[in-house]
């Protein structure tokens, strides 16, 4: 599927992207590991990690808004990157069932990412306690 | 494609699945029209609907978690189904980036919907 392109490579503790930059892509991991994160305060808390045929960045695909987390390679890794262009390049050439589920969870994920904007918003005006994600670890 | 589908007809208000049922089937709408809600808070919400050629009931199927919200027929509906076990068959196979790709993406609009109950 990425025989016409090279993966991207990273060095341990490059950044892959930073929290606030604008997104160019979603990327697929062929080999190595990331850390997707989030800054507060001069600290960094771990989202997660992502390893072999992961995916990160998929927000890329729904929306222009900055990214909401940074990621940094844990190690030597190597990523493909596709353009939200590109991915739709890649949709329409897929199986018809294929497209229809990735249209589907795109479709789904834009709308829930709206309702919780609209909902962090309403709520951003009424309280200012509780936590960075709005959830207990 | 076809071969694993199965059509079926479904009068309107019929419930095809509730939020927590375990997965069977994911569906394909060829005429009619689908309400997808879910109970917040003892309350029906309406995240959507649902109309010819749209997919739905794939989540709980692609990481086996039970169904995140309802699905009812607001129509007389007719939708092509695929079974679990023809649905597992199907996307065994499947490059890796749309396997990764399905996950991320369901996973994502999982937690993103824990939120949204939460707030």
């Amino acid at each position: 599927m990425f025989d016409d392109m090279e993966p991207l490579h990273f060095k341990p503790g490059d950044f892959i992207f930073n929290e606030g930059d604008a997104p160019i892509g979603v990327y697929l991991i062929s080999k190595g590991k990331v850390q997707i994160f989030k800054t507060k305060g001069g600290e960094q808390i771990s989202l997660g990690e992502r390893g072999f045929n992961e995916i990160f960045g998929e927000m890329a695909l729904i929306d222009n808004e900055d990214r909401s987390a940074s990621a940094k390679a844990l190690e030597d890794t190597w990523c493909y990157m596709l353009s939200p262009s590109a991915f739709n390049k890649k949709l329409q050439d897929a199986d018809p069932f294929i497209r229809g589920i990735v249209k589907m969870l795109v479709k789904s994920l834009r709308t829930t990412t709206e309702t919780h904007t609209t909902a962090k918003a309403k709520q951003k005006g009424e309280s200012k306690t509780g936590n960075l994600f709005g959830e207990k670890k | 494609m076809i071969e694993y589908m199965q059509g079926l007809k479904f009068h309107a208000g019929y419930q095809l699945f509730k939020e927590g049922d375990r997965p069977d089937y994911v569906y394909i709408i060829c005429d009619g029209t689908v309400e997808i809600s879910r109970k917040r808070k003892g309350k029906k919400v309406v995240l959507g609907k649902l109309g010819k050629n749209s997919v739905f009931g794939e989540m709980a199927l692609i990481d086996n978690k039970p169904r995140s919200a309802t699905a009812t027929t607001l129509t007389e509906t007719e939708c092509y189904v695929i079974s679990k076990e023809d649905f597992e068959a199907k996307i065994k196979d499947l490059d890796p980036f749309w396997m990764g790709m399905f996950r991320i993406l369901v996973t994502t609009i999982r937690n993103l919907d824990t939120k949204i109950a939460g707030e």
